[in-house]
């Protein structure tokens, strides 16, 4: 091969690379964007501007609180405004926990309060859940023929120790919450996995973005709260809300 | 070789390069929204706030009206704990029992589950020195015969404690002579404590008190 054909060869790769990664680049730079302008456009009931936006997000609060006196079934509310999540029922929180940390989106921190009035003012309902927790840790125990062989059987109660977990929630507009154990390490520990936790925020994306480039689709950003509670609570929490619960989101 | 060297050096710089602007676009575009939007008049604007502070202050009644007015009991099964609590005070705080879990299978036909259910409920009688009248599960459990509904053997003295408070659907707030296994989820779907904590919530709970349950 002549020098000038490699020569000629490396621009045509470079030109298409530099080309892919701009239109990547771009995807990614608007995808939030989108999603405010999908999330705006759903039932824009009333014109908010002006309005100072604390009082929008107060009203907010107290709309999704006032949705939860028809409630029967148990609910969370999380509030990253106080740093609590709570569960009720019937519009009465009766238990609530403090959160160990959390992260949010900055999209979501960002949102216009018309915006955030649209998405949040009555709880959330969640179409994908996932948990490393038993929901009901169901041990079978069959009937003992006579006296003799009850007295001989023996059933241990359910462990008492809870290890770390997780329970992940995916809303119907993008919004992902994750709720996650508190674990006991070390400062170096906690800093190692830290900066794991964030690579593989950047690495996901990157990789949901690069499937969406490969099958011809526009990526789409997913806003998502992380929140880290005591593993009790976590597991508590999660025993204690029904299969498709109601959540109400504040920040 | 050199140029193969040439070449991969190339292509990696090129892709840590795109990486590297990908995870930039990633960082700053989450912060960049759109808020252009109609703006109102001040008088507006002014009218519109007051609107909002009623509607805030309306519902915020609304809310404090569905409070609890007496004291009410939270009961967490998973960590088998109860939190005695008035208005915003925890009066107490300590170790119960509930549900065990168990699933009792009697061949194909009959099976129970020991869990204690969960949401909303009211004390809707209280009794002292209460009687037990096991039920069907009880003697299965055992290897024994069920007996006739009245039968004498069906009802035992003593083993609930002093004090029993009625959830409703047979599930009783009442104490125990296994002490020991108090804080561990053992029963069969009723709540247990112990002697002291018992008599505190039969004299502070009125009828018609509020029990959470989760």
């Amino acid at each position: 091969m002549k020098t000038s054909q490699i020569f000629l060869a490396k621009v045509f790769a470079f030109t298409i690379s530099v080309g892919i990664f701009l239109s990547l680049f771009l995807q990614i730079l608007i995808a939030p964007s989108v999603v405010n302008r999908e999330w705006k456009a759903q039932e824009s009931d009333f014109n908010y501007n002006n309005v100072e936006s604390s009082l929008i997000k107060q009203l907010t609060n107290t709309r999704s609180l006032e949705k939860t006196l028809e409630n029967d079934s148990i609910y969370l509310v999380i509030s990253l405004i106080d740093s609590s999540v709570a569960i009720g029922v019937k519009g009465v929180s009766f238990y609530t926990t403090k959160i160990h940390s959390y992260d949010i989106d900055p999209l979501l921190t960002s949102l216009h309060a018309s915006v955030y009035l649209n998405q949040f003012q009555k709880p959330i309902s969640f179409t994908e859940i996932y948990s490393s927790i038993i929901k009901e840790p169901i041990k079978v125990k069959i009937a003992p023929k006579n006296a003799e062989e009850a007295a001989k059987m023996v059933t241990l109660p359910d462990s008492m120790i809870f290890e770390p977990a997780h329970i992940s929630y995916r809303a119907a507009n993008g919004l992902n919450i994750n709720l996650k154990g508190k674990v006991k390490h070390s400062l170096l520990v906690q800093l190692y996995s830290s900066l794991k936790q964030r690579l593989s925020v950047s690495t996901s994306m990157t990789q949901e973005m690069l499937k969406a480039s490969a099958s011809l689709e526009p990526y789409q950003h997913q806003p998502k709260i992380d929140i880290i509670l005591d593993n009790v609570d976590l597991t508590s929490i999660y025993r204690a809300l029904s299969c498709t619960p109601k959540i109400v989101v504040q920040f | 070789m050199k140029k193969l060297k040439d070449i991969g050096l190339f292509y990696s710089l090129l892709f840590m390069a795109g990486l590297t602007l990908l995870l930039l676009a990633s960082a700053i575009s989450t912060s960049i929204v759109d808020i252009g939007d109609k703006r109102l008049s001040r008088s507006q604007s002014d009218s519109l706030t007051k609107v909002i502070q009623l509607e805030i202050s309306t519902i915020k009644k609304r809310l404090r009206n569905a409070q609890p007015v007496s004291a009410y009991l939270v009961i967490n099964s998973t960590a088998n704990e109860f939190y005695l609590n008035k208005d915003s005070t925890t009066l107490k705080r300590d170790k119960c029992s509930t549900g065990s879990y168990v699933m009792l299978k009697n061949g194909d036909l009959q099976q129970w589950i020991f869990k204690t259910p969960k949401g909303e409920f009211k004390i809707l009688n209280k009794r002292k020195n209460p009687v037990w009248k096991k039920p069907d599960w009880a003697f299965v459990e055992e290897g024994l015969p069920v007996p006739s509904p009245n039968h004498p053997s069906r009802f035992e003295y003593g083993v609930l404690g002093d004090y029993a408070l009625g959830l409703g659907d047979g599930y009783l707030i009442h104490g125990t002579i296994y002490q020991r296994f108090i804080g561990l989820p053992v029963t069969h779907g009723c709540i247990r404590l112990n002697d002291e904590n018992l008599e505190l919530i039969y004299k502070t709970m009125p009828v018609g008190a509020k029990v959470y349950l989760f």
